[in-house]
């Protein structure tokens, strides 16, 4: 029964590592001498059609592991002590990850067989991030969550620097790397002083511990003496305080908030497309997961604390990133501020703190997970055709990229600007709904301001995304800039596009729906 | 089910012309123009069945998000008809209007059909939710067609009329869960129902900020002074038909959005600022005529005249008498078919003469006899002559603020003057003069283009000399509505 559960994990685990035997033995022999990685147009039909190959069974196992997700929905199984929990909080969360890999995969087939054919690491590394993303947030326990972090991030240190022979993948591989590693490390002492605190990792007995009376049996909570303590006032509460500074901290740098962003936009400009809209979007859900069970499961009661500290995070995110994304030329670049702006969205919720408010939490994710990933797919498309390159810049992420992009690619320019709109947050697209719950959660704690705070950044932030609708709609192009001939869109690609722009608003208008599934979710949240 | 019908077939239409194929050009616009015809017909049916003195009527009523108390609700009362009529005869004609549009005729098509869902919308919605987001849905079609088919200065146009007007209603969203949270502890159960939320009885103060923040998102629309600065760029580097149904039916949003809304929820925060607000709406329509007087260009001219005739209508909100209330609504309804009007002429002209330019164009009269005569007509009739619909529209709103406003209402009178002044003095250098040879080459009016203003004409006409047909469908909801405020 219990396996039956687990079985997307099991699928995800198992084709992994019998894709990874495949794509290692299988492997075209390089030819010796030329190396054509570094040659898009070069690179020999055969190789792409690997690519084809072993990205189409990347998707499938994610397809094959989605439909596996569905007979086990509804039901709450706890395994090995809550080690692995996977209850409807998890179920969502599952879901999403398995049609982020899904979606990514579709995106990433064309434009490995044009940057990095015939190597094949990349699909198994996918898997393996996905699968770290699952555990995260299926479990009650500091440490399984902080594995499946780390898995997460040693495959997204790779994948990051998968382009090898382009410098700024590589420099964006290493920035990740070394800032992320930091994080880590910050993280896992603050799961050490709870470990102390509490003397187990298991986030209940981290809630009984820190909630403070000493009668809350169990927990081996060190000052035993005054009986009227205030919950947090034990010594096992500082504790908990300490932690929780660590914690912020820590999953701060993960779902890239300001202060802690300054890794992102490197990190995001210089990782292969499809990657990028990878990390925008899945590691950060799967940071907000963690978040999620973390604070609001197991230190709960030391809400004042944390939802102060989630509000200054919330506040200078989305000023940080909204008035960063402004001046943006590189359109990558212009997305990780625009990731940042939207952590600072999503911020709110926790910094409300309330059961709306980590309804809001998941809910906007879900709305700002396929707009994200459609804006990337169409950023994907545009620079896969711009062969060559701008002076300076790699081809087709400049913005000035997308002039003419209306005349040219009608349903990438119109489902572009859908995602735009869903992100600024304009009806009837499924970001206005995710800003409008986000809002009552917070004018329903009374904190009017930060729904204020959340309204000036919306209007800001029209600034960066009308910039790249002026260029597609109102910009003529150069003459000397004609259509290229034979410019064509992977149709994997057109498919995500138009799955996640009909999405993107139905999403919104099934509003009751998905937001019941957010409901459900956060349920188990106390 | 018929206003969902004349909500939606347009939204239906836009979706039929996207996907059609790009070559048939005809076979897209005859579609297009067969769309907008349908919500016209059916507003046309509802006239005939319309009870004036029942309230809400054709209501609609479905469950959208039963958890937070949203709802599908869709109504018409005399305050909202009017302007369902209005939106759609108007979007029709600016349909007929923009036959010879280019380049990307389908996407201009679409785009206005899509504004339609959106306009339609506004004026039935009768909940909060729903209503902002069919307002906010008329912003984004309106960006594309100012920022595409505009002018020299569209870029600048577009971005400016979108940023002005989704800052105003944000704030406005803030205001609605404002009230929407209030409400749910007075009446124990969350909703976002516009009719159930009037009988709540807000305190004063709450009154006072919710009323202020709708202010915003309402008064960034009519545009009152000084948030008008938007609408001289975008109307004049609108496309023509764009232009129509910016000045025709978008400002009048911003004044329904008032009658629907802050008066009779806000009774007493609007009485608390029903002095303020006449006195912006005087300076509207004194500074709007002044500044209209003084442009070059013919377009200028007829979008700063709006801003002056949009003025009467907050003089006659502010007034809140039943017989202002009546002026304001008539205003609105008349002022959408005569600047509709004047913009669709302004358009003809721009295409022949390939300038506004009032310093070019001259001695029309000789040169294009039957243009000459409808521009006579239509800024007659923007001059409030009497027997034409202007007139009732203005006197109305003045004599019914007259008990209300006494020193108000005889500084705005002055704008009648004004008016007469800069509409004359412009039909004086338009249409009278020496003829220009370059000028008496050009084709007078084609057929299609007499179609676009002829039931202009004549509903101006007949409301003029019959103003009860539009005021019996109003009245009775006007004089509960006067009845709301306090009767003032």
């Amino acid at each position: 029964m219990a396996w039956a559960a687990l079985a997307p994990e099991l699928i995800l685990t198992a084709a992994s590592l019998v894709l990874l035997v495949v794509v290692t033995a299988a492997r075209p022999p390089v030819p010796a001498g030329a190396v054509p990685a570094a040659m898009p147009a070069a690179a020999p039909a055969a190789a792409g059609r690997w690519e084809t190959a072993w990205g189409g069974a990347t998707a499938a196992i994610f397809a094959v592991a989605l439909l596996a997700l569905l007979p086990g929905l509804g039901t709450r199984v706890d395994l090995w002590g809550g080690m692995l929990s996977l209850d409807p909080f998890a179920a969502l969360f599952r879901g999403v990850f398995l049609a982020t890999g899904l979606l990514v995969a579709l995106v990433s087939i064309d434009f490995l067989r044009q940057r990095a054919p015939a190597r094949g690491e990349y699909w198994p590394l996918l898997l393996w991030g996905v699968l770290g993303m699952m555990l995260m947030a299926s479990s009650r326990d500091l440490l399984m969550i902080y594995l499946g972090l780390e898995l997460v991030s040693l495959c997204s240190y790779v994948l990051a620097g998968y382009l090898k022979d382009d410098a700024r993948s590589v420099e964006a591989a290493i920035k990740y790397f070394l800032t992320g590693a930091v994080a880590s490390a910050v993280l896992l002492f603050g799961i050490s002083l709870l470990y102390g605190a509490a003397g187990s990792t298991s986030l209940d007995a981290i809630a009984r511990a820190v909630s403070g009376p000493v009668s809350a049996g169990g927990a081996p909570a060190g000052a035993a003496s005054a009986g009227t303590v205030a919950p947090g006032g034990t010594a096992a509460g500082v504790l908990g305080y300490a932690a929780l500074a660590f914690l912020v901290v820590g999953f701060g740098f993960k779902v890239a908030a300001a202060p802690l962003h300054m890794w992102a936009p490197d990190a995001y400009e210089g990782a292969p497309t499809p990657i990028t809209a990878f990390f925008s979007v899945g590691p950060k859900a799967a940071a907000f997961a963690a978040l999620l069970r973390v604070f609001f499961a197991g230190l709960g009661d030391l809400r004042p604390a944390w939802t102060t500290a989630f509000a200054v995070l919330a506040v200078l995110s989305m000023f940080v990133g909204n008035l960063s994304a402004l001046p943006q030329k590189n359109i990558k670049r212009m997305m990780a501020y625009s990731a940042i702006a939207h952590a600072g969205y999503i911020l709110v919720g926790l910094a409300v703190g309330t059961p709306m408010g980590s309804r809001a939490v998941a809910y906007y994710l879900l709305a700002y997970l396929f707009a994200n990933l459609g804006a990337f797919a169409v950023i994907v498309a545009v620079s896969a055709r711009a062969d060559g390159g701008a002076a300076g810049g790699a081809p087709g992420e400049q913005i000035e990229d997308y002039t003419g992009l209306a005349r040219r690619q009608p349903l990438l320019a119109w489902a572009m600007v859908i995602y735009f709109l869903s992100l600024i947050g304009i009806p009837p697209t499924a970001g206005f709904f995710g800003k409008f719950y986000l809002f009552s959660a917070a004018v329903e704690q009374g904190q009017v301001w930060l729904a204020l705070v959340i309204v000036v950044n919306s209007v800001i932030s029209v600034g960066y995304y009308y910039g790249v609708v002026r260029q597609m709609f109102l910009v003529l192009e150069p003459p000397a800039r004609a259509p290229a001939a034979g410019e064509r869109v992977c149709p994997a690609v057109s498919a995500v596009v138009l799955a996640t722009a009909i999405l993107t608003v139905v999403i919104g208008l099934g509003f009751e729906y998905f937001l019941g599934w957010a409901g459900t979710a956060t349920a188990v949240l106390p | 089910m018929l206003l969902t019908l004349a909500v939606f077939i347009p939204l239906v239409g836009a979706a039929v012309v996207a996907l059609w194929p790009r070559q048939d050009e005809r076979g897209f616009k005859v579609a297009a123009l067969i769309t907008t015809a349908i919500p016209l017909a059916i507003s046309i049916w509802m006239a005939t069945a319309f009870q004036p003195g029942a309230g809400m009527q054709f209501v609609e009523r479905a469950a959208w998000v039963p958890s937070l108390g949203i709802n599908y609700i869709l109504g018409v009362d005399g305050i909202s008809f009017p302007m369902v009529f209005l939106t759609a005869l108007l979007t029709f004609l600016a349909c007929l209007a923009s036959w010879h549009i280019s380049p990307r005729p389908k996407d201009y098509f679409a785009l206005l059909l899509l504004l339609e869902t959106g306009m339609m919308g506004v004026f039935c919605a009768l909940d909060y939710v729903l209503f902002y987001v069919f307002w906010e849905l008329v912003l984004v079609p309106m960006y594309f067609l100012i920022g595409i088919w505009g002018g020299p200065r569209r870029e600048y146009a577009a971005i400016k009329f979108f940023i002005y007007t989704l800052l105003g209603s944000v704030v406005m969203l803030v205001g609605i869960l404002a009230m929407y949270f209030a409400g749910a502890q007075a009446l124990g159960h969350p909703t976002f129902d516009m009719m159930e939320l009037q009988q709540v009885k807000f305190p004063f103060r709450f009154q006072l900020w919710v009323f202020a923040a709708l202010y915003l998102g309402f008064a960034v629309k009519v545009p009152i002074f000084p948030f008008h600065t938007w609408l001289p760029d975008a109307h004049v580097e609108a496309p023509t038909a764009v232009s129509v149904l910016l000045a025709g039916i978008l400002l009048k949003m911003g004044t329904y959005g008032f009658m629907r809304v802050s008066l009779p929820t806000f009774p007493e925060a609007a009485s608390y600022f029903s002095y303020a607000i006449a006195v912006l709406g005087v300076i509207n329509m004194i500074y709007g005529a002044f500044v209209a007087m003084s442009q070059a260009d013919l377009k200028k001219l007829v979008a700063y005249s709006s801003v002056s005739h949009m003025g009467y209508v907050m003089l006659g909100i502010a007034s809140g008498t039943p017989m202002a209330l009546s002026g304001a609504i008539f205003q609105m309804f008349s002022h959408g078919m005569i600047t509709g009007m004047l913009f669709l002429l302004v358009g003809m002209i721009y295409d022949r003469a390939h300038t506004r330019e009032i310093a070019k164009l001259s001695g029309l009269y000789t040169a294009l006899p039957t243009y000459a005569i409808i521009l006579a007509f239509a800024s007659f009739a923007s001059l409030g002559l009497p027997g034409l619909s202007g007139f009732v529209a203005e006197l109305l709103v003045l004599l019914g603020s007259f008990p209300v406003y006494r020193t108000l209402v005889i500084i705005g009178a002055a704008t009648i003057v004004i008016t007469a002044g800069y509409m004359l003095w412009m039909m004086q250098r338009v249409l009278m003069g020496k003829s220009r040879p370059e000028l008496e080459a050009l084709p007078d009016v084609t057929g299609r283009e007499l179609a676009t203003v002829i039931p202009l004409i004549v509903l101006i006409a007949v409301l003029g000399l019959y103003p009860r047909l539009l005021l019996d469908f109003t009245n009775p909801a006007l004089v509960q509505l006067a009845a709301r405020v306090g009767g003032m």
